[in-house]
């Protein structure tokens, strides 16, 4: 069982990403933004049905509402970085 | 000549004897031995092979051959009763070699019971008494001379055998000889104790002295490796660096994983002592045996005692699978029935599970590998599945009058849980190529009429004016509009006409199926969430179900289904209920964004490896983050 917390979930590196949570350290400063957006897909799964619209809380481009491509977009947002920094 | 009362701690076979370790009532270890003649069966090829055969066994000073008339070869054709060579060996020694010579020999068509253990051959047709039972036992000196059981089957406790659990960790956190022991960590009872020294001998020394000083009857290996592999490495570490490691007398060893991948993890020790009974084995075996391994042993127990011989794996292998025309194939191979859900915001549903549905239509038809298309008498599927059927049911009465606090109650739920795994895999292995037995015509049987119920529900459920807004298997979810009308005139006929019980899972005041993520007009199974007339959330599918979302959101999710469904009906939800679940959404956003209020461990998000990090190919951030942590170190290697 491995615990962490998101720090930078934008962050060029994977490793940089997250940080483990070790049983002495105390909680480092999280990724406002990823947690923000963790709060959103769970408010989307309750409240979608009845009309529930995410950007008007997101910075996100409007998507329609949905989650459709957006897992989508970030692998491919997140393979670019990745090329970016093997380059580098 | 001495006689107690204890429980059969295990047993195993040595050379001429069986070995049994029996626990006293009075906590002391009895070992005691009997006397083993391993043996098999032979079918020759004809009656002139079999005279033959016989004369030349008979010369055999080691070997014991008596004809047996009426025996039972093939499970499918009960008509078919053989004479059969029994040949019994004086010694486990010439075992092997006599079944090699035989296996290959012109004049023998089949050999039977060569498949079974040892052991098993032992608890099967001498014992006949299942591990960790209780039972009165009469020896002299360390002679067995009679072993009766006591009845201890409606007893929720477990036996008492004591248990020490212990965890190794080595420098470099595999476990390879090279690799010393840094630190043994031990638990027995409430008392943890840590090894932890510069020199590797004393904490061999201390771990010893601590194993000899509690003198537990089973050892539990903590950790990701499994039991053996554990104790092999300690041995082979002990000798090693000349240290002459002894761990006392015979104990059972099992594995406990942090991954809860064991079947001790997943079923508790209650549940585990439930496995050795149904299987018929001795515990340690019980705690690593697949469930297909676990019911071909108890499948072959039973049959054993109804005059049957156990044919090897490669000579069932036929009963599998018959020859079938496509179109036919197609017609039966098929799972349950599920009925879509109507996706949406529903008020008073009733959700309604079928109790055992699938055990109880095994019995109510008698249903088994060898009676699908016609055979009359009871099956051994069904015999097996009614005992085990009644067995839960009286434990999960039992449970409700236990209070949820006691140890009791605990080894309840577990034996509950294993007894429930074993009818549910009894059913799956029916048509499993892994089942000696294994019919696919009755698996598909069993399907079929599980899904003829279903049918007959959705007819009679609208017959009698509801809605049934969603079915899988052996569960329905039904509505009224009529509020005045009360359900039980539905669940009356309902388990009157299909001759099975139902009871009432949970009766939602609001219920919301959900659609498919990335298509919202595609229904989902399994994803919905409720919250019935006792004001308790159903969930299934959704954040707060799932292990890998930190506490903050999962409260957070559990604050906003409250604060949608605090509504006297829909229409209010739709109104009142969304406006407040919006403000709940802006404020969780503004604790996240100024962490005021927030817990060190709100935040914290928790995976399970599921392999070594090395074997990942991608960065998920779980294995960067195990990279990164002390825990789990990327080895180089």
């Amino acid at each position: 069982m491995i615990e962490y917390i998101y720090t930078d979930s934008k962050h060029n590196n994977p490793l940089c990403r997250v940080v483990p949570i070790e049983n002495t350290q105390s909680l480092p400063r999280y990724d406002k933004e990823k947690y923000k957006e963790m709060i959103l897909d769970a408010a989307e799964t309750v409240l979608g049905l009845l009309g529930f619209d995410r950007t008007a809380y997101s910075n996100l481009k409007r998507n329609n509402g949905r989650r459709k491509w957006r897992w989508y977009e970030e692998l491919r947002e997140q393979r670019v970085r990745d090329i970016e920094t093997e380059m580098f | 000549m001495t006689s107690c009362i204890g429980w059969l701690l295990d047993v195993s076979i040595d050379k001429d004897h069986a070995n049994l370790l029996v626990k006293t009532e009075d906590g002391q270890i009895l070992k005691l031995r009997d006397s083993y003649h391993p043996g098999f069966y032979v079918l020759p090829r004809n009656e002139v092979d079999a005279l033959h055969l016989f004369q030349i066994l008979s010369r055999e000073e080691e070997i014991a051959v008596r004809w047996e008339e009426n025996k039972f070869t093939n499970l499918f054709d009960s008509n078919e009763q053989r004479k059969l060579i029994h040949v019994q060996l004086r010694s486990l020694r010439y075992y092997q070699p006599l079944l090699k010579r035989l296996e290959n020999h012109f004049e023998v068509n089949q050999l039977f019971n060569t498949d079974l253990l040892h052991v098993q051959q032992y608890l099967f047709t001498k014992l006949r008494i299942e591990p960790t039972s209780k039972m009165k036992v009469e020896y002299d000196g360390s002679k067995m001379l009679e072993i009766v059981k006591v009845d201890d089957e409606d007893d929720v406790n477990s036996p008492p055998f004591s248990l020490l659990y212990f965890d190794l960790h080595t420098y470099s956190g595999i476990l390879a000889s090279d690799d010393a022991i840094r630190v043994i960590k031990v638990r027995y009872e409430q008392n943890e104790v840590v090894f932890d020294n510069n020199e590797e001998k004393i904490i061999l020394q201390q771990f010893s002295d601590y194993v000899h000083e509690k003198n537990p009857d089973i050892i539990v290996c903590m950790g990701d490796y499994d039991n053996g592999k554990v104790l092999r490495y300690l041995f082979a570490r002990a000798e090693k660096i000349g240290f002459d490691l002894q761990l006392g007398r015979g104990r059972i060893c099992i594995s406990s994983s942090y991954r809860r991948s064991t079947y001790f993890d997943q079923f508790g020790f209650a549940g585990l002592i439930e496995r050795a009974r149904f299987g018929f084995l001795p515990l340690g075996m019980a705690a690593k045996y697949s469930i297909t391994r676990l019911i071909d042993s108890r499948n072959c127990f039973e049959l054993i005692q109804r005059g049957f011989v156990i044919p090897s794996r490669t000579h069932s292998i036929d009963n599998h699978e018959h020859i079938r025309t496509v179109e036919q194939i197609v017609s039966g191979d098929k799972g349950g029935m599920i009925i879509s859900p109507q996706i949406g915001l529903h008020e008073d549903v009733l959700a309604l599970d079928y109790d055992n549905e699938y055990a109880n239509l095994i019995v109510n038809h008698n249903l088994s590998y060898e009676t699908v298309g016609g055979e009359a008498s009871k099956g051994l599927l069904p015999s097996i599945v009614e005992r085990f059927l009644k067995r839960r049911l009286y434990f999960k009465m039992l449970q409700k009058e236990l209070p949820r606090d006691s140890t009791e109650y605990v080894y309840c739920e577990q034996r509950v849980n294993l007894l429930k795994n074993i009818l549910v895999c009894l059913y799956g292995s029916t048509g499993s190529l892994w089942n000696r037995y294994g019919n696919v015509l009755a698996f598909e049987e069993i399907n079929r009429l599980s899904r003829e119920v279903l049918i007959k529900t959705k007819d009679i459920v609208q017959q009698l004016g509801y809605d049934l807004v969603y079915a899988d298997t052996d569960s329905v979810f039904i509505k009224t509009t009529n509020s005045a009308r009360d359900y039980n005139d539905v669940i009356y006929t309902l388990s009157k006409e299909t001759g099975l019980s139902l009871s009432v899972d949970y009766h939602y005041k609001f219920l919301v199926l959900l659609p498919l993520e990335a298509d919202e007009k595609i229904e989902v199974l399994k994803h919905y969430f409720g919250i019935t007339f006792d004001n308790e959330l159903v969930v299934r599918g959704i954040e707060i179900r799932r292990h890998d979302i930190p506490a903050f959101i999962k409260r957070f999710q559990t604050q906003l289904l409250y604060a949608l469904f605090d509504c006297k009906d829909s229409s209010e939800i739709l109104t009142e209920g969304y406006e407040n679940a919006l403000l709940l959404v802006t404020q969780a956003i503004d604790t996240i964004m100024t962490g005021e209020g927030l817990d060190d461990k709100d935040l914290i998000i928790s995976k399970l490896l599921r392999q070594d990090i090395q074997k990942y190919r991608s960065l998920f951030p779980h294995v960067s983050a195990a990279i990164q942590s002390r825990k789990h170190p990327l080895k180089v290697t």
